[in-house]
């Protein structure tokens, strides 16, 4: 099976394009540039690329910007017992809705690929390391005043 | 159009709750709202309470949308319910499979409350 050819102008506008129309039409807020450093994530959600494209797309946030998304997507105020489990809910959809909208973007190729469930991991300060040598793509976003990075990570 | 009783499916409650304002903002009346987290439950909810709608995620643990589908349409009780597919897969070949499958429409995530109307508006208005 042939791994999909890099586009010319490469992985990145097309994932931030992708990662853009989910936060405009469902969040209904649009993501601004990331004024100044990018802070350790406190929560990761993560959906895995499998097929003609194999790696993993994923989305780095505080926990604070995990809340804000929550609350955009519910437009209210989040549940007190259930803030933590809806902000992770939130995040693994997100994720979950960029890269089914990034593979949307590769076209007829994009049929034989296939995503796994959102894996979300939270707390302390998440670091995520591919172990091979493949490719890495990040797009840094601010969103309502929290850094946003989303990540895709191609198998070699 | 009487207000429909519409079965709400994804292994998400935040998704839910997005898929139902959406539905209420579309201006289709809804009487009442049903949900489950995967296909398993949403097999058991259809033939309890048989919906007149139900909108499906496709990618869900333990049994996901395609298959939740396809056990339906071997359902006695619940076979004739329009199912309309609300995924993250955008693939025309998905499309195209679901539709095979008995889906009566395919909506792709994300999506406005405009274009869920469009697609469930012709399903419903009949009931």
């Amino acid at each position: 099976m042939t791994r999909i050819a890099e586009p010319a102008g490469g992985w990145g506008p097309m994932l931030e394009s992708a990662t853009r129309e989910v936060f405009d039409v469902m969040l209904k807020t649009p993501l601004e540039p990331l004024g100044g450093a990018a802070a350790n994530a406190e929560m990761i959600a993560m959906v895995g690329l499998s097929g003609r494209m194999a790696g993993v797309v994923s989305v780095h946030c505080t926990s604070a910007g995990a809340r804000e998304i929550a609350m955009k997507m519910l437009q209210g105020p989040l549940p007190e017992e259930q803030a933590e489990d809806t902000a992770r809910d939130a995040v693994g959809e997100v994720c979950n809705m960029v890269a089914g909208n990034f593979k949307t973007r590769l076209g007829a190729a994009g049929d034989d690929c296939k995503l796994s469930v959102p894996t979300i991991v939270a707390g302390g300060q998440c670091v995520m390391t591919p172990q091979n040598q493949g490719t890495r793509v990040e797009v840094p976003f601010q969103f309502a005043g929290s850094p946003l990075r989303i990540v895709l990570d191609l198998r070699s | 159009m009487k207000p429909i009783r519409v079965l709400l499916v994804d292994d998400s409650a935040v998704m839910r709750k997005v898929v139902e304002r959406a539905l209420r903002e579309s201006g289709i009346a809804v009487a009442e709202v049903l949900e489950a987290g995967d296909g398993w439950e949403a097999l058991a909810v259809a033939r309890e309470k048989s919906p007149d709608l139900i909108l499906c995620d496709i990618n869900m643990p333990t049994m996901d949308g395609m298959e939740f589908l396809r056990n339906l349409q071997g359902t006695e009780s619940a076979w004739k319910i329009p199912v309309v597919m609300v995924t993250t897969e955008g693939g025309e070949a998905r499309a195209n499979d679901a539709i095979s499958a008995g889906a009566r429409g395919y909506i792709r995530k994300p999506f406005t409350a405009e274009q869920l109307k469009a697609q469930i508006l012709p399903l419903v208005e009949g009931q």
